[in-house]
């Protein structure tokens, strides 16, 4: 295995994972801004290293320390994620059975990496925003949904329609704790679209 | 900038382990200031570990996660509020030394040597007390919750006639919670008084060095001589406080235990709460009349106004 370079991450990867075989294959490694690591070894996580830490493994025993094996992962994360994930919900039921759809943006940043490795990209050699798409989607059917029917209850499909920030920040709120869980955060939810179908259900 | 041996920097020592704790604590308000703290630290100066603030602020994180697991939230609060205040001393770095070795120069010196094993064992016995405070705050909260916990029994028994199973029941946890309140209240009498001792011979470690320190900027006469011959008679004098101390606290230790047991062996724990129990059924029965009386009082003067009413029509 030859050394790395954190600028080989891809650009649109929260997490980024490379095996390590030796020691040297990360000495030296410090973290810039703007980034996190965790380290999987013999079992366990190390970490997160922040910014200005230098990576290393812990030593395996001071008389075969050279020769045991010192296999590991070490999981990069990003802060941010430069992209944001877009989001959409159509026939949902409103107020006096019209029915109408909604969509947005949804733009994501690191909570905490130790959680967003073991509970999310454990294994997984990156994390992209597909990926990440993906993983959410149940999020968005299970929690999103069934908020952004009882928010457009409450303020009626016009006015829900007249104040999309309103909307968001409410959706935010619902969302936020369960992306916590993930270990990430949410720099923005947008509601960008409230479309109304006039058919009823 | 200090690293442990696995590359993390104290700073991210410090701010992962705050970001452990706010994994552990239920309460919401505690978990966000914890996620503020840990940003704090990041975003702060990386502080050294060789410093007395460090090690004060490693004890606190040592102890968050049994402070924190009280669900007490004033206590909450004010532990969060301490970690803070803490954790920006540990930032200034107030008390950084350059570096704890000795220089090769420095031991070939017979005072510098000294002076050195001197401001370790200071170090050490700050440390220590700092412990010993904690641990006695500690066990003080615990000693509160177990009196409330105590009371609470006295409280179950009031409604109930004495020898029923409910009482009985209520009287054997009473009897249980006092025993660990005794048992509580004399460890914390034990950790008070090694604590004092510990502070006493600290504040005369620190008292000795700065004389000491004192000594090296007078010249080398009789005054010298003579001040040292008081040091030293100064520190014998020390050593046999200190003796006379630990004997006086081996014996203090020795009694409490004494009292202790031959108070959990005796019948009065048990009548203590009989009695406890009988008061409050007193006062009950002292309000109960009262009140009756009350209503009586606003029942005839219910019937007077209709009396009166009555007369009036007429």
């Amino acid at each position: 295995m030859k050394s790395f370079q954190l600028s080989d991450m891809p650009q649109n990867a929260l997490v980024w994972r490379r095996d390590v075989q030796q020691a040297k294959d990360i000495l030296g490694l410090v973290i810039p801004p703007g980034y996190e690591a965790v380290i999987y070894h013999a079992g366990d996580y190390l970490g997160p290293f922040r910014q200005g830490d230098a990576l290393s493994l812990p030593a395996q025993g001071r008389l075969f320390r050279r020769r045991a094996a010192m296999e590991g992962q070490v999981y990069f994360c990003r802060r941010q994620l430069d992209r944001p994930l877009y989001w959409g919900l159509g026939s949902l039921p409103a107020p006096g059975g019209e029915v109408f759809g909604a969509s947005g943006q949804l733009r994501l940043s690191l909570d905490n990496a130790m959680v967003l490795v073991r509970e999310v990209a454990a294994g997984q050699e990156r994390l992209d925003d597909a990926g990440l798409g993906r993983r959410l989607e149940s999020l968005v059917v299970g929690h999103l949904r069934p908020a952004l029917i009882e928010a457009v209850g409450q303020m009626g499909l016009e006015k829900a329609r007249g104040g999309l920030t309103l909307l968001a920040r409410r959706l935010e709120e619902t969302l936020k704790p369960q992306l916590t869980k993930m270990g990430l955060g949410c720099t923005a939810l947008l509601v960008e679209n409230l479309i109304i179908n006039k058919e009823t259900l | 900038m200090s690293r442990r041996p696995d590359g993390l920097s104290a700073r991210s020592q410090v701010a992962n382990r705050l970001l452990a704790l706010s994994g552990q604590v239920s309460d919401s308000a505690s978990k966000e200031t914890l996620r503020k703290l840990e940003r704090l630290t990041l975003n702060g100066p990386n502080g050294g570990t060789e410093t007395s603030s460090y090690q004060s602020l490693d004890i606190m994180l040592s102890d968050a996660a049994h402070v924190l697991g009280g669900g007490n939230p004033a206590q909450n609060k004010d532990y969060l509020d301490r970690l803070h205040q803490q954790l920006l001393a540990w930032q200034e770095g107030k008390d950084e030394r350059k570096s704890s070795r000795m220089s090769i120069f420095d031991w070939f010196s017979k005072d510098k040597r000294e002076r050195n094993r001197k401001d370790k064992l200071i170090e050490e016995l700050r440390k220590k007390v700092f412990e010993l405070e904690q641990r006695h705050g500690r066990l003080a909260r615990d000693i509160i919750d177990l009196e409330k916990k105590r009371d609470e029994q006295v409280q179950l028994a009031v409604k109930e006639p004495p020898g029923t199973p409910l009482y009985n029941t209520a009287k054997g946890r009473h009897a249980v919670l006092s025993a660990q309140v005794k048992a509580k209240q004399f460890e914390s009498r034990a950790v008070a008084k090694v604590m004092e001792t510990n502070q006493t011979y600290l504040s005369s470690l620190v008292e000795e060095r700065d004389m000491a320190g004192l000594s090296s900027y007078m010249p080398a006469s009789i005054e010298t001589m003579e001040m040292d011959l008081e040091r030293s008679n100064e520190r014998i004098r020390e050593e046999i406080e200190k003796l006379r101390m630990s004997g006086d606290i081996m014996e203090d230790i020795r009694r409490d235990k004494d009292e202790l047991y031959g108070s959990l062996a005796d019948e009065g724990a048990v009548s203590d709460f009989d009695r406890a129990v009988a008061n409050q059924a007193e006062n009950q029965a002292v309000l109960d009349s009262f009140q009756q009386a009350v209503e009586q009082a606003a029942k005839k003067t219910e019937l007077e106004q209709e009396q009166e009413e009555k007369s009036k029509n007429v």
